[in-house]
């Protein structure tokens, strides 16, 4: 175990856990945007950056991917720290100006007008890259990539077309931190407006409710080797039928 | 098929049977045929050469097809020995004299003579010629004398000689010692001591290790790596399975950008004839030790270069860097123990090993020891290839071997260590060039771009371009970077065109901080340092710039304006004639004028004028 000081609150670590993780313990906010625990943090966005001091250095290290190795303090809102976080956030500002979580942060660290160009568009997204991840990662079906680099870097589906290999899942639609991919369930239909990509949904054959699209079932049908009740009835029946 | 080499005696045995052809009397011809002379049609006067020599039966001549000589303005290049009578700019037309009169009669054509620009004199033998003198080619030498196909080229210059001292009589840890002691510090920008990643790869636990050269060499103007590789790819080879042996693994990588086809093709040959010869596959040289290596093409994304992301290509994963808390010594390529040198630091080993680490620290600084490679480039008389020990100052590379500033134009700055490098002015001319002074001074070593600037470059339009390059290279992962890049070039692009306020430049310092200490990888933390430099050594342009609306070097369009001046202009009409937006009018042998309005700034006008009647305001 190594000797940690966190914000003043002194505490311990086993090797390898993150700075994030011990600041979720010991209640010290960090704030973060690309970070997800169901997924390897990427260290993208920067602004869970901390400053620390560890084997006499000090330096500025992302808290989401940080493994501590060694007695350490760290400071997470130290004057560098608090000017690194308003610069993200006035950059970030200027590029999604309509994204009410950037905005909430930019107000909490007193990030008014961006001194930039601020964008004429009403997209979210800040190139975090967790709705690639999850797709990859967690989903299995990898439906999104990161395309083009630096200022035009974006998640897309393949040549910015309909998707066939997306299932329509909606996961990149529950893990983006900025609300920035979006589905539309209407007229028995799920459709995803960022990825262009549209779904039959399936009614669950207890109550009728639509639950899941029919690409969604095709696909668990294929991973589990098997039919299964979750296939046909939704959570809600299924849980009832349990009782 | 050679035969393969089953020990240090056999390799002995063939360096003393093909060392026999290389005597210092005899007769032969180089002809630099790296891509720079290439371009100049270095392939038609080899032809040619060939063609003159068989037909006056001197079939004895060799002529040596070699990689780069470094002096690639001058190309093509050629260099006959034993006298060692170097002729430039040679045409396929002039080889049937070159044949008569130098190799028959030994007589020096005065017209392929090298002229110095700074005395006019002519300088007949390469080792005079300054842009050579005031190097010290340690690892470029070989260039200028084997060719880069033929494995038996390299042997005969004892190639491969300090592989078999490492496998046979020094252990692991020995080799790694040496290195150490040598102070061998990465050529490809950190810095890093190669011999501790190289103890910490051993160190670490893993049934695979890797050992990786990085050649994508992606500097705009910078081609050392490409030179090596073309010019004496052997050299990274041997440097390569020693670093292997030492670190104890057993395959490797290079990867090589796919722009780099002549070097793709030589070091493809060179892993061909080293596997023939028993330098690469199962018991290298009939040790116990094996290894080989494949190559990985990169597909010319300038981040790729970044270690992390680079192993990431290789993985077949797109080209982004990862956070560095978890060491690529430890975890690297496919999460086993990787090593990661560049091309040049490679080829510093060899030669490490022969020299031993004692003699090879005597060149160079204390805590920068060896030569270093420079593409040097930009305004300056004598472009091309240098390498020099380390500690020399910039005056020296810039004013004794580059000749001085082209044009007797006056020296305005450098700027060093490729995009995410540093100007700097001419108060810090003096300053030696090693990795830590460099970067005290806000600028970097980086791979070693040289790009040398007269008072003809503004400075803000030379951190535009930097940042412009950059902001298109990064790979948009991180925040910082991405966003930071993008702020920073529209500044820049407003302060060019007249439209900035002095409130521009904290932002511009505010941005530079993100960058520094935001970003992810190298590519972001030193992405500031063309605006930092460049606003710390010439505040003065920017502020010119801003407040009186005017570009001082004359550069920035939008702050200049072209005018004919009544007395010289002769209304010859020439620049009317080249106008390509019609923006000039006048009668012939009468005044012309510009129209501003239609005027689009391309500077053609001030260039045909004869009679220097065109100005810039």
């Amino acid at each position: 175990m190594f000797k940690v000081k966190i914000d003043g609150i002194e505490t311990e670590a086993a090797p390898e856990t993150t700075i994030l993780e011990v600041a979720n313990r010991e209640l010290v906010e960090i704030p973060t945007l690309c970070f997800n625990d169901n997924v390897e943090p990427r260290g993208a966005c920067r602004i869970c950056t901390v400053e620390v001091e560890i084997w006499g250095r000090k330096r500025l290290v992302t808290a989401c991917n940080y493994p501590i190795r060694g007695d350490i303090v760290i400071d997470t809102k130290s004057e560098k720290v608090m000017k690194l976080r308003r610069l993200i956030l006035e950059v970030l500002l200027a590029r999604t100006p309509k994204s009410e979580r950037i905005q909430e942060l930019a107000k909490k660290y007193g990030v008014s007008q961006p001194r930039f160009t601020v964008e004429k568009t009403d997209d979210k997204c800040i190139v975090c890259g967790l709705c690639v991840q999850v797709c990859r990662d967690i989903v299995g079906v990898s439906a999104l990539s990161l395309s083009e680099r630096g200022i035009l870097r974006k998640p897309e589906t393949p040549f910015d077309e309909a998707s066939s290999t997306c299932i329509g899942c909606g996961s990149c639609v529950y893990i983006c931190p900025t609300d920035a991919v979006t589905m539309i369930d209407k007229d028995g239909k799920r459709f995803f407006p960022r990825w262009k990509t549209e779904f039959k949904l399936v009614k669950c054959e207890s109550c009728d409710n639509l639950f899941m699209t029919d690409a969604q079932i095709k696909y668990l049908k294929k991973v589990m080797g098997k039919d299964d009740p979750c296939l046909h009835y939704c959570p809600n029946c299924l849980a009832l039928f349990k009782k | 098929m050679a035969k393969k080499i089953n020990s240090w005696n056999d390799l002995k045995a063939l360096y003393k049977e093909l060392n026999k052809d290389l005597d210092p009397k005899s007769q032969w011809i180089a002809i630099c045929e790296g891509t720079g002379c290439r371009v100049y049609g270095c392939l038609d006067v080899s032809k040619a050469l060939e063609g003159e020599l068989n037909k006056q039966n001197l079939t004895k001549v060799k002529i040596v097809h070699t990689g780069c000589h470094g002096f690639c303005e001058r190309g093509t290049l050629m260099v006959i020995h034993p006298e060692g009578i170097f002729y430039s700019r040679v045409k396929p037309e002039d080889v049937k004299e070159i044949v008569e009169k130098t190799v028959k009669n030994h007589e020096i054509i005065d017209r392929l003579v090298y002229v110095d620009p700074k005395t006019n004199s002519k300088i007949p033998y390469a080792k005079d010629i300054p842009f050579y003198k005031f190097q010290k080619r340690v690892l470029l030498s070989r260039n200028e004398e084997i060719n880069p196909t033929l494995i038996t080229d390299y042997i005969a210059h004892g190639g491969y000689n300090s592989l078999a001292k490492a496998l046979f009589e020094m252990a692991p840890d020995q080799v790694i010692k040496e290195v150490k002691d040598a102070g061998l510090r990465g050529r490809g920008g950190g810095g890093f001591l190669a011999a501790r990643k190289w103890e910490s790869s051993r160190k670490a636990e893993g049934d695979v290790k890797y050992i990786i050269c990085n050649a994508d060499e992606g500097d705009p103007g910078a081609y050392m790596d490409r030179s090596i590789i073309e010019g004496n790819p052997h050299s990274v080879l041997e440097g390569m399975i020693i670093g292997a042996y030492a670190v104890g693994s057993s395959n490797g990588y290079i990867y090589i950008r796919h722009e780099y086809p002549l070097a793709m093709h030589h070091i493809t040959e060179a892993i061909k004839q080293a596997r023939e010869y028993g330098f690469l596959g199962e018991n290298v040289l009939g040790s116990d030790f094996s290894f080989d290596l494949k190559i990985s093409r990169g597909g010319g994304a300038f981040v790729a270069g970044e270690s992390s992301a680079l192993i990431q290509s290789i993985e077949g994963k797109v080209a982004e860097p990862k956070a560095k808390y978890v060491h690529m010594a430890e975890h690297g390529l496919y999460s086993k123990p990787t090593v990661l040198n560049n091309v040049e630091t490679w080829a510093n080993v060899p030669l490490i090993i022969d020299m031993g680490s004692k003699k090879y620290s005597e060149i160079g600084t204390k805590t920068s020891t060896g030569t270093k490679i420079f593409s040097l480039v930009g305004k300056i008389n004598n472009t091309g290839l240098v390498e020099v020990p380390m500690g020399i100052s910039l005056r020296q590379i810039i004013f004794d071997i580059g000749g001085g500033i082209k044009n007797n134009k006056k020296f305005k700055a450098v700027q060093t260590g490729g995009p995410s490098g540093g100007v700097l002015p001419e108060k810090l001319l003096d300053l030696p060039v090693d990795f830590d002074r460099l970067t005290e001074a806000g600028s970097m070593m980086g791979s070693g771009g040289m790009i040398v600037m007269d008072e003809d470059n503004c400075m803000v339009d030379v951190a535009k371009y930097f940042i412009a390059f950059l902001q298109e290279e990064s790979c948009g992962k991180c925040v910082p970077c991405r966003e930071g890049l993008k702020q920073m070039l529209e500044i820049l692009e407003k302060i060019c065109s007249g439209k900035g306020e002095m409130s521009d430049l904290d932002t511009l310092n505010d941005l530079s901080q993100l960058l520094t200490d935001g970003s992810l990888c190298g590519l972001g933390n030193s992405a500031a340092n063309p605006v930092l430099s460049s606003l710390q050594y010439f505040r003065d342009e920017y502020e010119t710039h801003i407040k009186d609306k005017k570009c001082p070097a004359k550069v920035c369009k939008a702050l200049i304006k072209y005018r004919i001046i009544e007395d010289k202009c002769t209304g010859c009409h020439l620049c009317l004639k080249n106008c390509p937006s019609h923006a000039i009018t006048g009668q012939v042998k009468k005044l012309h004028t510009i129209h501003d309005d239609k005027c689009i700034k391309c500077g053609i006008c001030y260039d045909v004028c004869k009679f220097d009647a065109v100005i810039k305001e």
